[in-house]
């Protein structure tokens, strides 16, 4: 697959106070690739130097074979990158009518042409023969679906996604962003989505990059960030996890902590003391009879409808967060035995 | 959103100048203050008649400011909170006294009560004028305040003065405080009432300084010492607008206000609103007519007014294009930009809206003297004069219809293809096209009302709407006045009631 974006080595400050370190991300022609991390990072920033209202003072960002911009010059402006950009709260104009909006960026807005293309993109969104009203007469998810259909409309090479549905309720949020998604992939637009929502992140990206205080901690598929996530800040932020204390012995491949000998991800390299991380769905309770299981005590429960997290303290006095079926759920004080299952990850003490 | 980017430096350059020329007259005062040695000028404002002076006008500001306060609290709990009907027209009737220049309110008083001449009239009239300063602030954040509040006081057990003190008081504290120092702003730069009424406040001293005197040196001494006080109420309005209290905790639509009205209660607004509304706008109202039939000395021919309504738009055309002009940078960059450079400008605006018209056209009179001397007693001298005076009200009113859009369109605008100048074009002048259209009208209509630079500073020969009225009520020749009066009311009612009126409208969707 060939690559539609490409940032290298971009470093960036406002005014004294560095914001970026060199960055390094390409994004292939075709894919979803997110950005997350916690806000006030550098996200934004990041996608702003993509779009061209940031210059950053160090680096190259090219789009296919145009270099876009090169340590601190500006070599294409904005207007002429095609890289369309969906804001957080939609942004439409709001003295042009839908139509008006969607047709922003096509050259010769009255030709037919034109006008066949708002209505395809249109159609794309499900806002068919939506032209004429306005924004103010538009709920918010219908307006954030017109700032889609106005970003798809000139075909741009490259679509930003500054957290388009943080501010939307919980509720339309889901079902905007499911239905963004599938425009998207429909029109095999290329994305960069910033987003600190680990969850819709991992639902929805080929590729996901980690930025964390201005450094790509990690670039990888959903799957292998949750499974294989290099350092314990990443693995905390993209889901759940249990923290024990372990050592890794002479004994290369296992780690040995208050739930037993444990077999280690093939990729650590990790030895003497270390923390051990396992997510809760990896944890079971298990009868008796079960080799490498502890004893613990339950201290709380949570109940969730489809499943339940149960808090078992163990002889160590450290708590491990067990993910169980719903109509399985423990009581309070009881005392259960639980085991891990598959290989866990372990990191530097 | 505002953006924390750098501003652009085609908006910067132009910005900057207009703050510099917002800041020009306090130079020039600062220059003829000291021009006559510094002794001089720390002998004038240590003298026992400057003290006097300031005494004066602190008295009649203080309690001018309390009186329009109170009235203007009890006015927004008519309009809100007794359920009077036809609200609407109360709105209008009660925020119309906005539109009678106070030199005419004065007048008219006069007119009929001679005696009242000094504090009294000044302090009544003033009064008059400036409570709906206090009135639609309140009027704006009681209306916004959740009900609830008021039936969970209810429910335990506080009658219905009870609640008023207790919670509609405390919803709208911080509209009732900044709308107080607005009034003290108000009265503080006022000259018109107080010259009619020959109160020797600040203002009226400044201008017999400067004019009868010819003291120059004096007077922009006492303006300086003016423009301190004024200062001092603008940042404190500043401050409070800023902390501007919680309304409501929480989100969630609050339910619409039902008022169930109380016979007790809606005989006294009736009362109340009908010696309001007469005192403010009924007698200037009923002088204007009761005049026409008078016999008057002079007499007046009616091409005069045709030919001062015609100076009068004359000048205030160039002003509110000009104004509009320098206000609209300012206004763009405080709506999309922060940072200290931006907050200084907007500040720098802050401070002329602090200084007195009196004072402006002072200071500009040293302006004309020193730096561009053909043009005293000419017309730019004039417009320039009351664009200074009226750059803070442009800009404020430009500045919330910008805001209004959020601060990514311009960048999407860009993103979609269209470049900076295609940006301007296509985006941001359409949606700032009807906050420039309400400054011009409101610039306009506020020049056409404006007195003391227009008196110090019009074209030898030129007489507008204001100074006709100025000159033919000195004289007490109030029959001449009627023609322009009945004029100049009829210009400046109209703005305010449709202001009033969409205030109304924008409520009810």
């Amino acid at each position: 697959m060939d690559t539609a974006l490409s940032i290298e080595h971009v470093s960036h400050w406002y005014g004294s106070r560095q914001v970026l370190f060199d960055v390094n991300l390409s994004v292939p022609r075709g894919s979803i690739t997110t950005v997350i991390g916690p806000s006030g990072q550098g996200k934004t920033t990041l996608l702003r130097i993509v779009s061209g209202f940031e210059t950053p003072r160090v680096g190259v960002v090219r789009i296919g074979s145009r270099t876009l911009t090169e340590n601190g010059k500006i070599l294409v402006p904005s207007e002429r990158r095609g890289v369309s950009v969906v804001p957080q709260e939609g942004a439409l104009f709001p003295h042009l009518s839908v139509g008006g909006n969607v047709a922003f960026g096509l050259s010769q807005r009255r030709s037919a042409k034109s006008k066949k293309r708002v209505e395809e993109v249109l159609a794309l969104v499900g806002l068919s023969g939506m032209q004429k009203m306005r924004p103010h007469e538009l709920s918010g998810g219908m307006q954030q679906r017109v700032a889609l259909a106005r970003a798809l409309a000139p075909q741009p090479d490259l679509i930003l996604l500054d957290e388009p549905f943080a501010s939307l309720d919980t509720n339309l949020r889901e079902s905007v962003r499911d239905e963004t998604i599938r425009t998207l992939r429909s029109a095999g637009a290329t994305v960069l989505w910033v987003t600190h929502d680990q969850e819709e992140a991992l639902a929805n990206s080929d590729q996901i990059a980690v930025l964390f205080d201005g450094r790509i901690r990690q670039i990888a598929s959903p799957v292998d960030l949750y499974s294989k996530p290099v350092d314990k800040k990443i693995a905390e932020f993209v889901g759940e996890i249990v923290m024990l204390r372990g050592e890794v012995g002479d004994q290369r491949g296992v780690v040995k902590c208050v739930l037993g000998n444990l077999a280690v991800n093939s990729t650590s390299d990790v030895s003497g003391d270390a923390f051990v991380v396992i997510r809760p769905e990896h944890i079971q309770i298990v009868g008796d009879s079960h080799a490498e299981s502890v004893v613990g005590e339950v201290v709380s429960t949570k109940f969730f409808g489809h499943d339940a997290v149960v808090h078992v303290k163990l002889s160590t006095a450290e708590i491990a967060t067990v993910r169980v079926r719903a109509d399985n759920i423990p009581e309070l004080g009881n005392k259960v035995r639980i085991a891990v299952r598959g290989d866990v990850q372990v990191f530097k003490r | 959103m505002i953006s924390t980017r750098r501003v652009p430096k085609s908006l910067l350059a132009p910005a900057l100048l207009a703050a510099a020329f917002s800041l020009v007259p306090i130079w020039y005062l600062v220059d003829s203050a000291i021009g006559s040695g510094l002794k001089f000028a720390v002998d004038e404002i240590f003298q026992t008649s400057t003290l006097r002076l300031v005494i004066r006008s602190l008295v009649l500001t203080a309690c001018v400011t309390i009186a329009a306060s109170v009235i203007g609290t009890i006015a927004g709990w008519v309009l809100v909170l007794s359920g009077i009907r036809p609200r609407s027209l109360l709105v209008v009737l009660l925020s119309l006294s906005l539109a009678i220049p106070s030199y005419l309110s004065a007048f008219s008083w006069i007119s009929w009560f001679p005696w009242m001449s000094g504090f009294w009239g000044a302090f009544i009239v003033l009064t008059l004028v400036s409570y709906p300063f206090v009135m639609l602030p309140v009027v704006a954040s009681m209306r916004s305040a959740d009900p609830m509040q008021e039936e969970v006081a209810r429910s335990l057990g506080r009658s219905d003065i009870g609640i008023f003190f207790a919670i509609s008081i405390g919803q709208a504290r911080t509209a009732i405080t900044s709308g107080s120092l607005l009034v003290a702003l108000y009265v503080l730069s006022d000259f018109g009432a107080v010259a009619a009424m020959r109160y020797e406040a600040f203002t009226w001293v400044i201008y017999g300084a400067y004019r009868a005197g010819f003291n120059p040196a004096r007077a922009a001494v006492l303006s300086l010492v003016l423009v301190a006080i004024a200062l001092i109420v603008t940042f404190s309005e500043s401050k409070v607008r800023g902390r501007s209290g919680a309304q409501r905790i929480g989100s969630g639509v609050s339910r619409l206000r039902v008022v169930k009205p109380k016979k007790r209660s809606q005989i006294f607004a009736w009362i109340f609103s009908a010696v309001i509304v007469s005192g403010g706008v009924g007698l200037p109202l009923v002088s204007v007519i009761a005049w026409m039939f008078r016999d008057s000395q002079t007499k007046v021919d009616f091409s005069s007014v045709v030919t001062a309504i015609v100076s009068s738009f004359q000048i205030g055309t160039f002003t509110a294009i000009a104004t509009v002009l320098i206000a609209l940078p300012i206004a763009i960059a405080a709506a999309r930009y922060s940072g200290l450079l931006v907050r200084s400008i907007e500040r720098a605006t802050f401070v002329s809206h602090a200084l007195p018209g009196i004072v402006i056209a002072i200071s500009m009179v040293f302006f004309g003297l020193r730096a561009v001397q053909g043009w005293y007693q000419e017309l730019p001298l004039l417009v320039l004069a009351q664009t200074v005076i009226f750059i803070p009200l442009a800009v404020a009113s430009m500045r919330s219809s910008i805001e209004r859009s959020t601060a990514g369109v311009e960048e999407v605008a860009r993103s979609l293809g269209a470049n900076p100048l295609a940006t301007a074009i296509r985006v941001t002048m359409p949606i700032a096209m009807s906050g420039v259209l309400a400054a011009v009208a409101l610039t306009l209509l506020s020049s056409v009302k404006e007195l003391p630079a227009t008196l110090l500073l019009r074209p030898t020969g030129t007489e507008t709407l204001a100074t006709s009225i100025w000159k033919y009520s000195t004289v007490s020749d109030y029959a001449a006045v009627a023609p322009f009066g009945a004029a100049l009311i009829l210009l400046s009612a109209v703005p305010v009631a449709m202001m009033t009126a969409t205030m109304n409208v924008a409520r009810a969707d």
